[in-house]
């Protein structure tokens, strides 16, 4: 079963960002940084979220020395743990859609249950298709022109057949 | 963001001159005359490996005497203050920082003049009496304002300084080109179709 992923569609897009707001929303909580993992990009022309692929065979899970970004068949997607990440990078440079970044937070250093002081600790972000939480992706659900899709394999092979029937259809 | 040295592999040809200008930089300004960057050849491919300026850096975690700091773009070793233990090159997953060390052969009084100890296979095992071991890495030649000189003398111009403004640009347009890239087919419509179809279907059914 391949991976599932979050497909926009910039006939549909209008730019709005709300999905952006979605992301950070559904992230803001312990543990988590709130940012968002989809980002609006537009030209003069269109205008469309770009998000995480999940490559079957991810570039930036290859890349990744720490595990921090690995295959999560169980999921159908590339998962994130951020506890790993060590903010080095490798992963931005290898993802060929700009698809992953990574952000930088103050963490209290504990020592028993006394705060010492702070350290700096890298997150990866990355869309993660929002697996904890019941509704899907929180991106697809809030965008106003149902301009997001969570597409998974039966969707895509409903979709190669419905080509494939316009593709003879045209040429009858 | 921290900046960082990006190679491009395609067009390295493992000649080595970022190594010599990294070792004649860093002599001239009294650090550790060692290249920081590792040539990497395998049958296939080369290139050179330097320090990614982790954000949450793992040799700066583990450096028990705060010799590793953040120092704003960079992540940057304080040679004076580290005493060699070299927690920092086990936990690097690159094997960007190695020890090294002045080599004493030769000093008045000191030593015999050329070293009669077996050299080492693994820079981690290095050991030589009366050496004073101390990490080394990139540091992206803070100390020259006209940038990292393995750059500059990259005759194919292989590396780049990513990192920063720079690393944003690149990010947008991959984005930009993902974009226009994109599906030029109506996937939600499609989708939304089908599925009203299949309720039809059923309804009448």
């Amino acid at each position: 079963m391949g991976n599932k992923r979050v497909v926009a569609d910039s006939s549909r897009c209008i730019g709005c960002q709300t999905c952006m707001a979605a992301c950070i929303e559904a992230h803001d909580i312990p543990g988590n940084i709130a940012a968002p993992r989809l980002r609006v990009t537009r030209t003069y022309e269109i205008s469309a979220p770009v998000a995480c692929h999940h490559c079957e065979d991810a570039p930036c899970a290859k890349a990744c020395p720490t595990g921090a970004l690995f295959f999560d068949p169980k999921n159908h997607r590339i998962g994130v743990n951020e506890d790993n990440c060590i903010g080095c990078k490798s992963c931005v440079m290898a993802c060929p859609f700009g698809a992953v970044s990574v952000a930088t937070t103050q963490v209290p250093v504990l020592m028993g249950d006394v705060r010492v002081g702070s350290q700096t600790k890298s997150f990866v972000l990355k869309c993660d298709l929002c697996v904890d939480r019941p509704g899907g992706p929180a991106c697809a659900e809030a965008c106003p022109t149902k301009g997001l899709t969570l597409v998974d394999e039966e969707r895509l092979a409903e979709l190669t057949a419905e080509r494939a029937r316009a593709t003879i259809e045209n040429e009858a | 963001m921290n900046r960082f040295i990006d190679i491009n592999p395609e067009r390295c040809i493992g000649c080595g001159t970022c190594q010599s200008a990294c070792a004649d930089a860093h002599r001239m300004q009294g650090l550790q005359d060692t290249p920081r960057l590792a040539l990497v050849k395998t049958g296939g491919i080369s290139a050179a490996l330097a320090c990614h300026h982790c954000e949450g850096a793992p040799c700066a975690e583990v450096c028990p005497v705060n010799a590793i700091e953040h120092d704003g773009d960079r992540i940057h070793v304080k040679e004076q203050e580290c005493i060699g233990c070299r927690l920092c090159a086990i936990a690097c997953p690159f094997g960007a920082i190695h020890p090294d060390g002045t080599s004493i052969a030769g000093v008045a009084g000191m030593c015999d003049p050329t070293p009669s100890y077996p050299k080492s296979l693994s820079s981690l095992l290095t050991w030589a009496p009366g050496q004073y071991t101390c990490a080394v890495k990139c540091d992206l030649c803070a100390f020259d304002p006209e940038g990292p000189h393995c750059v500059a003398a990259c005759p194919t111009k292989a590396l780049t300084v990513m990192g920063g403004a720079a690393d944003r640009e690149l990010d947008e347009a991959k984005r930009l080109r993902s974009i226009e890239n994109g599906p030029s087919v109506d996937v939600t419509a499609v989708a939304q179709g089908l599925s009203e179809k299949a309720e039809g279907s059923v309804n009448n059914g």
